[in-house]
């Protein structure tokens, strides 16, 4: 992304959320982005999520401008190419833990059985399949989250966007969720953006990039890979 | 997304709040049974003109009066105004009429007003007898049977097919041919077959025969098709005059007077070649100081009637539907409202706006469709319960309408389709809400 800025408007108030960001995130790479609140951080993942749009500036995902897209081909960019994990996890209450992992699955119209075993195969990998039947509010947080994981990876999407993944749990939870995000960043060649308040998991990315009050004030690099 | 899981999609949210989705599908319902209800009345009551005038084959007669009616003025009908230029209807006017242009046939009618009721032999239902004395080339339409072989056949009758069906007959009239019905006169009655009190009778003997009715005992030959003749009894003409013959004693003479002669037909039935011509033949009838009513008329008249009937049962339905719609367009604001967080997860997900206003609307689509199959459903049971309540009240004043509220198979769809289309117009707006609202916000609040 290159000079990317955003202003919210509240009343005849305006907030600067974003000044002129530029930044380059690599494919594969667990990308913390650090700042205090209010600092713009989730604007900025939001940018990149294709929830929001930008006033000024260029965001492109593998060479391809987000800029321009229609709602179709935005909704699509976020069903296929990105997963979102929110720090209050996101899930749809009523629904059961599968029904809330097949939610993408549902928007790009997969056949009902297929996406059963699809969802079923996610929550394996996050040791939910025994839970399944269950409904998304009879989880504990750490469950919810990792829910949540399952849900954001179900259609393979090349971006993970985890905003306060970890700010919900405890920290043997907090482990657990950092420790699946590592994993899919570096085995399986997902690109995650972290955005945290802590700065050791902060430390635990490649690389982690400092906001405050809407400018990119410092990055860092971590040996972790 | 698949049409199924939208389907999926909005029953799981209608359950979500079972309730609140309980009270508007009640409302719907409700609304719905109204409406079915005054449609079904409606449809009944042509129904019910139709079968009353038979096919259109039956729409060229014109009953002459011998006074003319201003029952033009309403559609209830009208009163006999008497004219001063009225003869009475004899063959005569029976010839005159047979003459004029356009007119196919002229056939005299005899009300006999001395026969009170009758009943098939084995059978205990009675009926009042609308009894008429006709000639026996008055073309009467019949379903099975024979008509009259002469003027003169006594002890004879062709029986309306309202009355074959009352005594359950309606399916196969024909077993009904041969059979025998005792016709009660009215007490005092002096006809034929009455056992007349003599010359020397005391006064004890005359007050004891003006309390007494005479049984006839008649074989039944015809029965008529729907129509309007459905609802009468046709007996032979020379066989009314018998029965409408007066005998008594004057001075210790015998004497008799013969009432049909004496008064005259109570109308005569002209059929006009063509329903074009009906107005034309009227008209003719009038310019000769008679009264006409026609069954064209009539039919239009009722038709009116229906047609005005139907407008301001409808448009009551319709508000009743109406104020159900927007108990739909209230339960789809506040769903909207409380899955604030949902729409933001769908859209997080990759839901398209489109999406979100097809999920809305499917939902409300639903209910509409829900509250109009069970409406629908309720208000054909309370049709039939409506047929039977009203048709043991008609039979009980002796007529023989039974279905007066029908539902058709295309009014069960088409109310179906209306509570339906209602529910998606009501849930256009709030869908249109869902849609535009922006998922940052309803992810982060």
């Amino acid at each position: 992304m290159s000079n990317v800025s955003k202003k919210y408007h509240r009343g005849h108030e305006s907030v600067d959320a974003l000044h002129s960001i530029s930044l380059d995130i690599y494919r594969g790479e667990l990308l913390a982005i650090v700042g205090p609140s209010g600092s713009g951080k989730t604007t900025l993942t939001h940018i990149v999520g294709g929830l929001i749009t930008p006033d000024t500036g260029i965001v492109e995902v593998e060479g391809r401008p987000l800029k321009g897209r229609h709602d179709k081909q935005l909704s699509s960019f976020r069903n296929s190419e990105v997963g979102f994990v929110f720090q209050n996890f996101s899930l749809i209450p009523y629904y059961t833990v599968l029904e809330n992992v097949a939610l993408p699955l549902v928007v790009a119209k997969m056949a009902s059985h297929k996406r059963r075993e699809v969802a079923k195969e996610y929550l394996k990998l996050v040791g939910l399949e025994k839970r399944m039947h269950q409904r998304a509010n009879e989880l504990s947080g750490g469950e919810r989250q990792r829910v949540a994981i399952a849900r954001a990876l179900v259609n393979h999407p090349q971006i993970i966007i985890a905003d306060e993944p970890t700010g919900s749990l405890d920290s043997a939870r907090g482990n657990e969720i950092m420790a699946i995000l590592e994993t899919l960043s570096h085995k399986r060649g997902i690109t995650v953006l972290m955005v945290t308040h802590d700065t050791k998991l902060a430390a635990r990315a490649d690389r982690s990039v400092h906001i405050q009050d809407g400018h990119l004030v410092k990055e860092e690099s971590h040996a972790n890979r | 997304m698949r049409t199924g899981d939208y389907l999926a999609t909005a029953l799981k949210d209608i359950r979500r709040q079972p309730l609140r989705s309980g009270l508007t599908i009640f409302a719907l319902i409700i609304s719905t049974v109204i409406l079915v209800l005054m449609a079904a009345i409606s449809v009944g009551g042509r129904q019910a003109i139709t079968e009353q005038f038979g096919p259109n084959s039956g729409l060229t007669g014109i009953a002459v009066t011998p006074n003319q009616s201003n029952a033009s003025l309403s559609p209830f009908g009208g009163v006999q105004e008497v004219n001063a230029k009225a003869t009475k209807l004899d063959d005569t006017t029976v010839a005159t009429l047979t003459k004029l242009p356009y007119v196919t046939s002229a056939s005299p009618q005899a009300h006999i007003w001395e026969l009170a009721n009758f009943s098939l032999d084995g059978n205990d239902k009675q009926f009042i007898a609308q009894a008429e004395g006709v000639p026996s080339d008055a073309q009467l339409p019949l379903t099975t049977g024979t008509a009259f072989t002469s003027n003169d056949q006594a002890n004879v009758a062709v029986i309306g097919l309202s009355y074959a069906k009352a005594l359950g007959f309606g399916d196969n009239p024909s077993q009904l041919i041969g059979k025998t019905i005792h016709i009660t006169t009215q007490k005092g009655y002096r006809g034929i077959g009455a056992i007349i009190p003599g010359a020397a009778a005391t006064k004890a003997e005359l007050d004891a025969f003006s309390q007494q009715a005479t049984t006839l005992h008649v074989q039944i030959v015809g029965i008529t098709t729907t129509g309007p003749n459905q609802n009468e009894l046709f007996v032979p003409i020379g066989w009314a005059h018998a029965i409408r013959t007066i005998h008594y004693y004057d001075a210790g003479t015998a004497k008799q007077t013969d009432q049909i002669a004496e008064n005259g037909y109570t109308t005569i039935k002209v059929t006009a070649d063509s329903t074009v011509d009906v107005a034309a033949v009227s008209s003719a009838i009038e310019a000769l100081g008679y009264g006409q009513v026609s069954t064209l008329s009539q039919v239009q008249r009722l038709q009116q009637l229906s047609a005005t009937m139907w407008m301001i049962l409808g448009a009551v339905a319709i508000i009743a539907v109406v104020a159900a719609a927007l108990g739909v367009v209230n339960t789809m604001l506040m769903a909207v409202s409380e899955q604030r967080y949902t729409i933001g997860v769908w859209r997080a997900c990759g839901a398209r706006k489109r999406t979100m206003v097809m999920l809305f609307l499917t939902e409300s689509a639903l209910l509409g469709f829900i509250g109009g199959a069970l409406g629908v459903a309720i208000g054909m049971f309370a049709s039939r319960f409506v047929n039977e309540y009203v048709g043991v009240l008609l039979q009980n004043q002796g007529l023989t309408l039974t279905n007066i509220a029908i539902v058709p198979p295309w009014l069960a769809g088409g109310t179906i389709m209306v509570t339906t289309i209602f529910g998606i117009i009501a849930g256009v707006y709030p869908a249109y809400r869902a849609a535009r609202q922006d998922p940052v916000r309803a992810l982060t609040e």
